[in-house]
């Protein structure tokens, strides 16, 4: 209360009491019955100007008290008892006085804290107006209220937000000290007020609370104050308030009276602040729209450009456009030119093939002609050569040694006319041109030295020089075929030996400028005239018919000269003059060259003698072999051979290494023996009464049903590379040694090793029958065709094949009925197989088939390459033994029956999945349901649920189906209560984790990965198998 | 050869994308980094990550941030018979291969939004295969998948796809399999008869089945050369003897270690066939 | 004046060229004028209708000593040869230096985009890296340019009133400050000094 009392003026407290003692003294020294005690009054009077309530009763009663003292010890005047009556008047009069006054002064001092009280409100309400943020509220506040209630130091808290209080100003703190910079509802002190609304006063404030601070030290305030500021019920701002001096209650209450107002000015502060921030919000986004409008504006003008661009490049581009045009044009014209020029090189091409054509045919009636005379030539002389060995070799020991003298003159007699055969036979090689140059070193010197050594004899005999010359400049030695070079000299040195009667002939070696070696062979014969120097060399021509009389000779020599020196790469050249000798000279290069081309010229033309002038054919006189006695034997061997003797020979020999022979002593047998009996082998000789062994051959090679079997031949003639060309394995020439014999069935022997492998066709269609075996057929392919099932099921009885074919439209039966039967029947092996189909397949029927064949091709423009391929791939692998998955599957094969007679579905749209998870159970006694998609596999366990049916014990589920997937199933299975309990194993191709988790999540049993690991699905299924 | 010292945002980029795997196994680590990166970047920008750690503290403890940035981390750009050429060989001569198989599986390995899909769908019932063929469509990105089975694309980009569709060879209107709505196409549902849709990655996943005809266009070319590998890999292990695999226009089998088991069928549209064991 | 680049850890490794209208008149002159020997890549971003034909690499081909092909997915980059994006592909440059495609979507309606190529080989090569932006008429390369500049490498922009279509330098000149402007034989010299090779004279 004393902030509301007025300071007194001074010295009114000692006129109080120097106004009291001097009435006492009045009094004291005034006789009774004076009324000087009446001027106590004034003091008491007097203390209503001091600002102190306790003063007019305190004086009130010093005053009662110095009137009884007065009247005791005045001196005594008046009636005493009157006296002491009016005294006591008077006190009374003094404690009125003293109350009134105390009264007075009390209600003075109120009205001066409610007016402080307003003024107080009425400021902080100034202070507070107008639009202020947090901040500056908060320090308005504040500092008023330190001010107005003269703290010493101060802090407060304001909400901010919603709910949070924070500190927004601090009055006389110092920096450092620890005031919090949050409060929480509840959190000490200042918490407490913000929870209850109530104003706190802590007396005593113990250490670490507020601290004042100033630049003298600093202190902590004895008193606190803690004052919420509330409206309508919830705490908006807290002020905490430190004070030196006492709090009184007028602070208190001026608090409380402000505490509304304050709460209202925080709470619009904070509205004000939101506000703001909306509005500022507001501006930002109606800057961003105008920054986007911006950017659509440039993006539009960037399309502009764009478009303007591609304007510009379009128009490039045209132009391109229009020159390719050009060009194309230009081509186009060209491109007509060059068909017209094309269509003209193919009509001249035409033309001359046909001459070609033409020539080849002339050349092979040549060719016959020399053939069979050499083979009636060779044939008796083979037999004799053999015999003749034979009886030499004595292996009966019953001969004498005359004999086997005798024998073995006749083995050299019939050596020597094979010599002059075989000069015969190189005749013919050169007019063929089948003649090979094996070239080799020559020492020039030593070669020439003994050529004119072997005519040096004929010569003297005839008188004429024989000299030879080698040039200085020519090498030591040269690469050639020293044997045609030898032959050609020889055919020149004869000649001019021949053809001169006198003077000499020489022999000069030289090199030409271009570094070719010229051999020259100079004689001073009788000449050639110039019209005859070309034609001389051509066959059967000579320069004149009577000198050829005159001097003897076929006429061919220079041709074959002529033709032995191309071979060896050169030429030769003549000059001569009639009377006056003549010089041939043969140009060869030094070193032979294999790839130069060798031109060959046919010696013959049509006058070739045709096959007809051959001996007739003799009437087929079978010969005994082993045709009723064929076991289904595989170790067959075919002779065709028209000569018996020599056909005995084989026929023996073939014995002799434990195979069957059949003899055909006609091509035309021998085709149809192969055709009926397939052997393994064919003995074939060329020359055959009806028609040539080459085109027997050529007739087996050409069927499909022959072409595997191995032909060797064994001729008179040597046809050497053509039969190998036409396809042979091997070639002799007659007259052959046993030994050469016995090598020919070895190589025939290993042949057999490695089998031919047969191909069954089974189609109705004979023209597809036909296509089918074409394209499979080869060397080491043999197909079999038939038209219907009966065929088919005969020939798979009767014999194995590697592979089949098998179209589903048959005649008597359809292809599914086949397949049942064999894979019923333990009669009939069960090759792999490929369905060949015209038609497409459902579904249920692939899914058959796939049962019993792998590879299922539904005919069309590509189906053959496919067929190919696959029938290719098949009798591959039928070689290289079992592929690894099925080896896998007959291991665990062995395993215990756990699986004997249990119901397993499969559900799973890949086919090839189904036959391999069905291959590895269905062994193990599993009777496997197949399902291709979720829905299907409901129907099916709804199927096997009937009474009546198997249950199904164990599922197996893919995830990816069409229609309805594995995990969907799996849901659906699981909502019906009676297959809560089936087990379900899932495969999935999916590696993540969460897939299996998702599995099991479904309500599967357990997973299995892709690629299925067959033991891992046996156990698995051993596992979850109900028992 | 090594170009630039490793920077920062490379290993916080190795860093998310092993928690990518080890938390949610997406495996991206085989990816091609340099277009990834960008994509990712982009990434940034959306969810207002300062950087590839930030992101990654995300994607820990958020997951539904994962689908959201799948859509960065896998390309949806695709369009109906993108590149005729190859539509055109396929119906000329890859179909009359098909014709020899009682059933036909196709793959589309990486469908993304079913374009591709879509235009096989359509090839094949024009070529009177669709009876019996099965397609996989299979992709990573199960919203895309949602796409693709949807088939309802922009009605904007059907102007493009028809010019497409009647350059491969057609002889009828795309029209003819899509009914418009608003600014919608929405495709005939029975072309989705006959196909799976699943969720398959070619970076852990293995072969689902026996196929003839993969078409795996434009994807290859996100993967780097270890992970081609192995998809190429899986790709020759799921096609039947002689199948065919149909590449992007810009992609190609020559630098990868498979390419001796692949014949080249149509060059110039990056078609292959498989090789036989021989 | 143009400097040539300095040796030591600043001489580039790569060369990457963007462009659009009027870019293949500064290529024709420009390729040709680099050696089969040139010791570095290059990668040339040109925008081409989608549906064009390839054939910018076969043009460019013929006319060039240095190898010009376009690039293949995963290709790894050679030096002395020269790398054409294929239409409706972006091409990136990956870190351990290959080529690798993209079908993303377009950027600033380009795909093959220069600001694709150019960010990826900034990440790549570094300050390594010398870019060079031609005639064109979008901004496309701008922000590559940018990239490029910031991993300190050499940005060189054709000076827009030497190109056809001024847009396009001149936006990657506002992009980047330090960007060097040179004439189309300034770019020319500034490429072959590299290999210390030959000037056009």
């Amino acid at each position: 209360m004393t902030r509301f009392q007025r300071t007194p003026t001074p010295g009114s407290h000692a006129a109080i009491a120097a106004s009291v003692i001097a009435v006492l003294l009045a009094d004291l020294y005034t006789p009774l019955g004076m009324l000087a005690w009446v001027f106590y009054f004034l003091p008491v009077v007097f203390t209503y100007f001091v600002w102190q309530p306790a003063l007019p009763l305190a004086v009130a009663g010093t005053v009662s008290v110095l009137t009884v003292l007065g009247y005791l010890f005045s001196p005594p005047g008046l009636d005493p008892w009157t006296s002491m009556l009016n005294r006591g008047f008077g006190v009374v009069m003094a404690w009125a006085l003293g109350s009134i006054g105390h009264q007075f002064v009390r209600n003075k001092i109120a009205i001066r804290k409610q007016e402080w009280l307003q003024s107080g409100q009425t400021a902080l309400s100034d202070r507070m107006a107008g639009d202020v943020t947090l901040p500056v509220l908060g320090e308005r506040v504040l500092t008023f209220l330190a001010e107005y209630l003269e703290a010493q130091a101060g802090a407060i808290f304001l909400k901010e937000g919603a709910s949070r209080v924070r500190r927004f100003a601090t009055y006389g703190v110092p920096l450092d000290a620890s005031v919090p910079e949050c409060v929480e509802p509840g959190d000490g002190l200042l918490g407490a007020a913000l929870k209850d609304g109530r104003i706190a006063k802590v007396e005593g404030v113990p250490e670490g609370y507020l601290t004042v601070g100033s630049s003298l030290g600093r202190g902590r305030p004895l008193h606190l104050l803690i004052a919420p500021f509330v409206v309508d019920g919830t705490v908006e701002a807290v002020v905490e308030l430190g004070f030196f001096q006492p709090i009184s209650e007028a602070d208190q209450e001026l608090l409380a009276r402000v505490s509304e107002s304050v709460a209202v000015a925080v709470r619009s502060a904070n509205y004000r602040g939101r506000l703001h921030g909306l509005l500022e919000e507001t501006q930002r986004q109606a800057e961003e729209l105008q920054a986007q409008s911006e950017e659509l504006r440039t993006a539009n003008e960037e399309l502009q450009e764009q478009s303007q661009a591609l304007q510009l490049s379009q128009t490039r581009l045209e132009a391109q456009q229009a020159e390719l045009e050009q060009t194309n044009a230009q081509l186009e014209e060209q491109a007509q030119a060059l068909e017209l020029q094309r269509d003209e090189l193919a009509r001249a091409k035409a033309a001359l093939e046909r001459h070609a054509a033409d020539l080849r045919q002339a050349s092979r009636y040549k060719s016959e002609f020399l053939a069979n005379m050499s083979h009636e030539l060779r044939t008796p002389l083979n037999a004799s050569l053999i015999l003749a060995r034979v009886l030499a070799d004595n292996a009966g020991g019953n001969l004498t040694e005359e004999q086997v003298k005798q024998a073995r003159t006749i083995e050299t007699a019939g050596n020597d006319l094979l010599a002059l055969i075989n000069d015969v036979l190189d005749l013919a090689k050169v007019e063929a041109g089948r003649m090979e140059a094996h070239p080799e070193p020559v020492g020039l010197a030593g070669f020439i030295g003994q050529l004119v050594r072997t005519f040096q004899v004929v010569a003297e005999e005839k008188g004429l020089r024989l000299s030879f010359h080698l040039a200085d400049e020519a090498p030591p030695t040269i690469e050639t075929d020293p044997k045609r070079l030898d032959q050609v000299l020889k055919n020149l040195l004869s000649n001019a030996i021949k053809f001169t009667e006198q003077g000499e002939v020489e022999l000069a070696v030289r090199r030409e400028p271009d570094g070719r070696i010229a051999f020259s062979v100079r004689d001073t014969g009788i000449g050639i005239a110039e019209d005859q120097q070309t034609t001389i060399f051509e066959p059967f021509c000579q320069a004149d018919g009577a000198v050829n009389r005159k001097y003897g000779g076929t006429g061919l020599g220079l041709s074959i000269s002529r033709e032995l020196v191309r071979l060896l790469g050169g030429e030769i050249r003549l000059s001569s003059a009639v009377g006056r000798g003549s010089t041939f000279t043969v140009v060869v290069p030094p070193v032979y060259d294999r790839a130069a081309p060798i031109r060959r010229t046919p010696l013959l033309d049509q006058t070739g003698v045709p096959a007809a002038s051959a001996p007739p054919p003799k009437l087929a006189t079978r010969s005994a072999d082993d045709r009723e006695q064929l076991p289904g034997s595989r170790r067959v061997v075919l002779i065709v051979e028209d000569d018996e003797p020599f056909a005995r020979i084989l026929y023996d020999l073939a014995h002799e290494r434990s195979f069957h022979a059949l003899i055909a002593s006609h091509g035309d047998e021998a085709v149809a023996l192969a055709t009926q009996y397939a052997p393994c082998a064919v003995l074939l000789d060329i020359g055959l009464p009806d028609h040539s062994g080459l085109s027997v051959l050529d007739q087996l090679k050409r069927d499909a049903r022959t072409r595997h079997i191995p032909v060797h031949v064994i001729s008179s003639h040597d046809y050497h590379d053509t039969a190998l060309a036409l396809g042979a394995v091997g070639f002799l020439l007659k007259p052959v040694r046993r030994e050469q014999l016995i090598e020919a069935f070895r190589t025939l022997e290993t042949g057999l090793a490695h089998q031919v492998r047969r191909v069954l066709v089974v189609e109705d269609d004979p023209v597809q029958l036909d296509t089918v075996s074409r394209l499979l057929a080869s060397d080491r392919v043999e197909v079999v065709g038939v038209g219907t099932a009966a065929e088919c099921l005969a020939r798979l009885e009767s014999a194995s094949f590697d592979c089949m074919v098998l179209d589903l439209n048959l005649p008597d039966a359809s292809g599914f009925t086949v397949l049942e039967t064999i894979s019923r029947d333990d009669r009939y092996p069960f090759p792999p197989v490929i369905v060949h189909t015209g038609r497409d397949l459902e579904p249920e029927e692939e899914q058959a088939l796939r049962k019993y064949s792998t590879s299922i091709i539904v005919k069309g423009a590509r189906s053959a390459e496919r067929l190919l391929d696959e029938a290719t791939l098949f009798l591959h692998k039928v070689e290289s033994g079992l592929p690894p998955q099925q080896a896998a599957f007959q291991q665990v094969r062995s395993r215990s029956a756990a699986l004997e007679g249990r119901h397993i579905l499969i559900v799973e749209d890949d086919v090839r999945n189904i036959y391999a998870v069905s291959s590895v159970l269905e062994p193990q006694g599993a009777v496997i349901h197949i399902a291709r998609n979720g829905r299907e596999a409901l129907d099916a366990l709804r199927q096997a649920s009937l009474p009546g049916s198997q249950p199904i014990d164990v599922v197996l589920m893919d995830l990816m189906m069409p229609e309805m997937d594995g995990l969907t199933a799996i849901r659906e299975i699981r909502m019906r209560p009676e297959w809560q309990k089936l087990p379900i194993i899932t495969l999935t191709a999916k590696a993540m984790r969460q897939d299996q988790e998702a599995s099991l999540a479904a309500g599967a049993n357990d997973y299995l990965a892709k690629p299925i690991d067959v033991d891992k699905l046996l156990s698995l299924i051993r596992v979850w198998m109900p028992r | 050869m090594r170009t630039a010292p490793a920077q920062r945002g490379d290993v916080e980029l190795r860093l998310l994308l092993d928690a990518l795997y080890e938390t949610y196994q997406y495996d991206f680590r085989g990816y091609s980094m340099a277009s990834l990166k960008r994509r990712l970047s982009h990434a940034l920008e959306r969810f207002g990550c300062p950087s590839f750690s930030v992101l990654q503290h995300k994607l820990l403890h958020d997951a539904s941030v994962l689908p959201r940035l799948l859509e960065y981390l896998t390309v949806t750009v695709s369009e109906m018979f993108r590149d005729p050429g190859f539509f055109r060989t396929l119906r000329q001569d890859v179909v009359p291969h098909l014709k020899t198989y009682p059933s036909i599986k196709v793959w589309v390995a990486g469908c993304s939004t079913g374009e591709e899909l879509y235009s096989l769908a359509i090839l094949f019932r024009e070529e009177g295969l669709e009876a019996r063929t099965t397609f996989y469509a299979t992709d990573i990105n199960p919203d895309s998948l949602k796409r693709a089975e949807a088939g309802v694309y922009e009605l904007d980009r059907m102007a493009l796809f028809t010019d497409n569709h009647r350059r491969s060879g057609a002889r009828c209107s795309l029209s003819d399999y899509y009914t418009a709505a608003y600014d919608a196409a929405v495709f005939d549902k029975t072309l989705r008869r006959r196909t799976v849709f699943s969720d398959h990655s070619l970076v852990s996943d293995s072969v689902f089945a026996e196929i003839q005809l993969i078409s795996c266009r434009n994807v290859l070319i996100y993967f780097d050369r270890p992970l081609q590998d192995r998809a190429i890999g899986l790709f020759h292990e799921a096609l039947v003897r002689n199948g065919f695999l149909g590449l992007g226009a810009k992609e190609t089998l020559r630098f990868s270690r498979y390419a001796p088991a692949f014949a080249e069928f149509a060059p110039r549209e990056r078609i292959y066939r498989k090789g036989g064991d021989r | 004046m143009t400097r040539p680049p300095t040796q030591g850890s600043r001489a580039p490794r790569a060369v990457v060229i963007g462009g659009s209208a009027g870019a293949m008149t500064v290529l024709a002159s420009l390729l040709p004028a680099l050696p089969a020997s040139y010791p570095v890549p290059v990668v040339i971003v040109v925008h081409l209708p989608a549906e064009g034909p390839d054939g910018v690499a076969d043009v460019l081909h013929h006319r060039c000593e240095i190898a010009v092909k376009e690039a293949e997915d995963k290709e790894s980059l050679a030096p002395g040869t020269v790398y054409v994006a294929p239409s409706d592909y972006h091409v990136l440059v990956e870190q351990s230096g290959y080529l690798s495609l993209s079908c993303e979507e377009p950027v600033r309606y380009a795909r093959p985009s220069i600001d694709v190529l150019f960010e990826s080989a900034a990440d790549a090569y570094g300050a390594a890296l010398v870019a060079v932006v031609l005639s064109g008429a979008n901004e496309d390369g701008a922000d590559g340019v940018r990239a490029v500049c910031r991993s300190g490498g050499v940005a060189l922009v054709q000076a827009p009133k030497t190109a056809e279509m001024p847009a396009m330098p001149a936006a990657a000149m506002a992009a980047c400050a330090q960007a060097r402007v040179l004439s189309p034989r300034g770019i020319t010299e500034y490429l072959c000094a590299i290999c210390g090779g030959r000037h056009v004279s």
